[in-house]
Parts: structure tokens; sequence; C-alpha cells
């Protein structure tokens, strides 16, 4: 890719939407890390036979290890993202990966389940809030416009990812045995992310570029994404909007809405008489159609209404889940899995749209963590629900009104958000001077 | 309209935040005691089942002891091998877990 500096770029005033610039090697990194960071607890069901077998550990014992990982990812969500924004996000990646490499060899050379849940379940799942949550508010520093299309790519990663890893590992388990694959991906994947860290920059400035859609009009940004003292004010003002709170909400009740049916589509269908095999087919084309909306909904949530197309992803969500009252065949199974994988798809491309419109270039580190924080817990009562309602009524069908419910309460919920055409706190940095000399500086809230 | 629900606020968070939160802490409760009681339920019953079949087989042992003693013309000696102070058949105290009895505190509908 020839990279041309910053000066002549910003002169190209008529150019499409899509241009060389440094800001795609920013984001191809951030895919390539997430997919490999993040998709090894995707493939953690092809770990559970193995590790039966060696320990004879009960399958919910084994099991465990996953939901601790889950949890731990979501809780220390907002500890990662104020970990990027206070030391940039190339050291936040430097420490995910050293912690993903110490959680991967040691898992391998596990022999209680008690090392499971502490290097499984604690250390990667740490790992993989750092590589979850900073990394976002990294790439938003590289773009100032068409920041959806950058996200779109990302979130692709995303629903990628969990689609490659399990072939994957389960090919290196077939061949290596399950301690020395964990081993051979830990090592692998580290020297990867390393090699991607040493091209990986914080800011446009660190390159000598102007982020990505600047133009010769814009003022030039300055370099203070680093600034402890901007991030902690930038914070104070920021935790007093209703829109930090809510979106945390909303994405904790999009993730309830799909983690049920996700957990559950597998044993709903076999319920209906559909065989394993195609039951987990519905499952692998409800994550391939999601990746169509995962790159389509941050590009339409940028151009177009931020709120509407949110509402309407989460709407399509819920509504979808109707179908399942009398789906009995595989193919409308089939037909389900594509409706809903566009609507479960677009759930989360909206939310770093939304953190620009209204924190704009702020460090949103920290806010994006709680809205991470918000999707774990609700990635973790969604796939948790269905078990005890299942064992109350002998069906799904209350855990699927809970999951439509949520998902049409997580829209109307958008609609009530702040309007997106200005910023919730334009001048909380118009005061240059640091907070402590300035303690009566009223919030722009 | 937005506004103004969003300037409602109860402990100085806005008041869509405490519903959801709320909600959702209820929906927890409930289903997570649901489980505990089903759990704890599950367990008494089996208990109940094994002390039934030790009493079976503590009946059938002791009458066959007390016929060899009494050569035949036996007195019944019922005893419950290794069952506590509770009859047979009767559900034993199932133990709880400590998060079952939290969720069983905390749930006022179980």
């Amino acid at each position: 890719m020839a990279l041309k500096p910053a000066a002549s770029r910003a002169t190209s005033r008529r150019r499409g939407p899509i241009y060389p610039h440094y800001a795609w090697v920013i984001v191809a990194v951030i895919a390539v890390m997430q997919m490999v960071g993040t998709s090894i607890r995707m493939a953690f069901g092809v770990f559970i036979e193995p590790l039966e077998q060696s320990f004879g550990w009960s399958q919910g014992s084994i099991t465990l290890a996953y939901a601790i990982s889950s949890v731990v990812t979501a809780l220390a969500s907002p500890f990662a993202g104020w970990f990027g924004d206070r030391f940039g996000a190339r050291i936040a990646m430097t420490v995910g990966t050293l912690m993903f490499l110490a959680g991967m060899t040691l898992t391998g050379v596990i022999t209680t389940i008690w090392e499971l849940y502490l290097y499984f379940g604690v250390l990667l799942g740490v790992a993989q809030a750092i590589f979850l949550v900073p990394l976002i508010p990294a790439a938003m520093h590289w773009f100032k416009r068409h920041l959806g299309i950058g996200m779109g790519v990302i979130m692709a990663s995303w629903g990628l990812g969990p689609a490659l890893a399990a072939p994957i590992v389960s090919l290196l388990i077939e061949r290596l045995g399950w301690q020395d694959a964990f081993i051979a991906l830990g090592v692998a994947s580290a020297l990867v992310m390393l090699a991607l860290i040493l091209l990986f920059k914080n800011t446009p400035d660190d390159k000598g570029v102007q982020p990505y859609g600047h133009r010769q009009s814009d003022p030039a940004t300055r370099r203070r994404v680093l600034d402890p003292a901007r991030t902690k004010r930038f914070n104070r003002y920021m935790r007093r909007t209703a829109a930090f709170w809510n979106m945390s909400s909303i994405h904790f009740l999009g993730c309830v809405g799909h983690a049920i049916i996700l957990v559950y589509i597998v044993p709903l269908a076999v319920k209906e008489g559909i065989s394993p095999v195609h039951a987990a087919g519905i499952l692998t084309v409800l994550s391939a159609v999601s990746i169509i909306s995962r790159v389509v909904v941050p590009i339409m949530s940028d151009s177009m209404g931020t709120r509407m197309v949110m509402a309407i992803f989460f709407t399509l969500q819920g509504v979808m889940v109707v179908m399942l009252f009398w789906t009995q065949d595989l193919w409308m199974f089939y037909l389900f899995a594509v409706l809903f994988g566009i609507g479960y798809g677009g759930e989360t491309g909206g939310f770093p749209i939304l953190n620009r419109r209204y924190y704009g270039h702020a460090p949103t580190g920290s806010p994006y963590g709680v809205q991470m924080l918000g999707a774990g817990l609700g990635m973790a009562l969604g796939g948790w629900i269905g078990g005890p309602i299942f064992d109350m009524f002998g069906s799904y069908d209350i855990a699927l009104w809970i999951s439509i419910a949520t998902s049409l309460l997580g829209g109307v919920s958008i609609l009530f958000l702040e309007p997106t055409n200005e910023l919730l706190i334009p001048d909380w940095e118009a005061d240059d001077a640091p907070p402590e000399r300035a303690p009566g500086s009223a919030p722009a809230d | 309209m937005e506004s103004r629900l969003n300037d409602l606020r109860i402990f100085g968070l806005p008041v869509q935040f405490v519903v959801v939160v709320a909600l959702s802490v209820a929906l927890t409760i409930y289903f997570g005691a649901y489980a505990a009681d089903a759990r704890i339920n599950a367990r008494a019953a089996q208990n109940a089942t094994q002390s039934a079949q030790r009493f079976e087989f503590s009946v059938s042992a002791s009458d066959a002891v007390s016929a060899r003693l009494s050569g035949g013309i036996g007195q019944r000696a019922p005893s419950i091998a290794g069952g506590g102070g509770a009859g047979a058949g009767a559900a034993q105290p199932a133990e709880r877990q400590a998060w079952e009895y939290l969720f069983l505190i905390a749930c006022p509908l179980h």
C-alpha cells in the first residue's frame, strides 16, 4: 500500500469514501487481533470431550471454566477500557498478548480443575477483555469520517473468527492432542499478535498523518489522546450523561435477546426431531449471515440515522424469534437462521458510531468498556436462563418470550436515547487548565 | 420526550437504566431460586430413594441374622443401617450449597 504524507492526503477533498491510508492497516491489525485473541473461547466446546477423557471431569465442571471466562471478560471490560485510555491501545495489546500466551500455555499443562478455572477462566478472560474493548476506541482515533466502514470490517471479524476457529482447533487436537494444541495455538497466536503490534500505532500523530477522512478545512488534531488528566476530566462529565448508562443497559438487553437463541437453538431443534448435525448447521448459517449485517450496520449507522438503524435491527432480532413458536421442519429452522442472523449481526455494530456521535473524539475507552460489561452480563444471563426455564416448564417458550421482549425493549430504549445530531458534552475540554486548577468548571451536560 | 425521560433520575441514575437493572435482577433471582429449589428437591428425593433401599436391605439382612440366631423362629428386629434417625423413605434434609442458599434467601416467592 502506497502511503502518502498527510499534507498531500488532506488536499484531496473530492475523493470517494475508500482510499489508501494507514488507517486500513490499523483496521486490519485490530480485526486480526480480535479474531485470533477471542476465537479460542468460541471454540471451547471442542475441548470439552478431550478434557473429560483425560481427567474424568464432568461436563458441568468443565463448562464452568467457559462461564468464568465470560464473566471475567465482562467484569474486566471497564478496566480494560480505562487501561487503553490511560496507557494507549499498543501497550494494552502487548499486555493482552502476554496474558493470552500465559493463559494458553498454562492451560496446556493443567492437572487440576482449579488450574483450568484460573488459567482459562481468569487469565484468558482478562486477555479477551483487553482484545475486545480498548481496540475499538483506538480504531476510532484513526477515523475523522467514514468510521462506519472501518467498524464494519472490524465487526465482520467478530463473526468470522468463531466460524474459522472450531475446525482449526479440532484439526490441531486431532493431530497434536489437546495439551499441545493449546500450547501451539498460544505460541503461534502470540507471535502473530506481536508482529501485528509492531505495525500498530495508537494515533495518526504517531504515524505523522491526519486521520482518515480529514479535510483541509478541518482543524488539525492535537496529540492529547493519552493525557491522564484529560481522560479523568472527560470520564467525570461522561458519567453524568444518561447515554453512558443507557447504552450499557441497551447492549445488555440486545445480548440477552440473542444469547438465548445462540445457546438454545440447537437443543430446541433437536427437540423438534432435527438431527444434532443439522441442528448445528442452523447455528453455522446464523453466524455466517450475521457477518453481512456486521459489515453493513456500522456503515448504515454512520450515514443514516444511528438510532433508527439500531432500533430496526434490534426489532428485527426480536420479531424473528416469533417464528420459532411454529418452526418444526429443517428448512424453516434454516430460514429462521437467515432472518434472525441479519438482526443479530446488526445488534452490536451501531455502538461505536453512537459513541462517536455522543462523545466525539474524546477518550471513549471507559464508556465502551461499560457497554461491553453490559453486553457480557447479558450474554451470561441469556445463556443461563433458558436452562431453569426448561426445567420448570418443559419447553423453551418462556425463554423465547424473554428473548423477544428484551430485544424489543432494547429497540424502544434506543429511540429514547438523546438525539445524535450534537455532542452531549461539547465543551468538556474548553478549559485547557488541569482539573485541579479549574475546580469550579461546570459540566457541559 | 427523550430529554424528559433522560432527565428522570433515580439515585442519580437514568430511570431507563434502573428499570432494566431492576427487572434483570428480579428475573435472575426468581429463576435462580427456582433452579436452587429444584436441585435441593432432587437431592432430597434421591436421598429418600437411597435410604429406602438401605432400609429394605437392612430389614432383610437382620431377618436373616435373627433367623439364624433363633434357629428359624426369628423375631423381627428391624434396624435402619446408616439411615440416621430418619424413617424409611422419609426425605432427609438435603444439604444446600451457598449459591442455592443465597438465591432462596433473596427470592420472596421461593
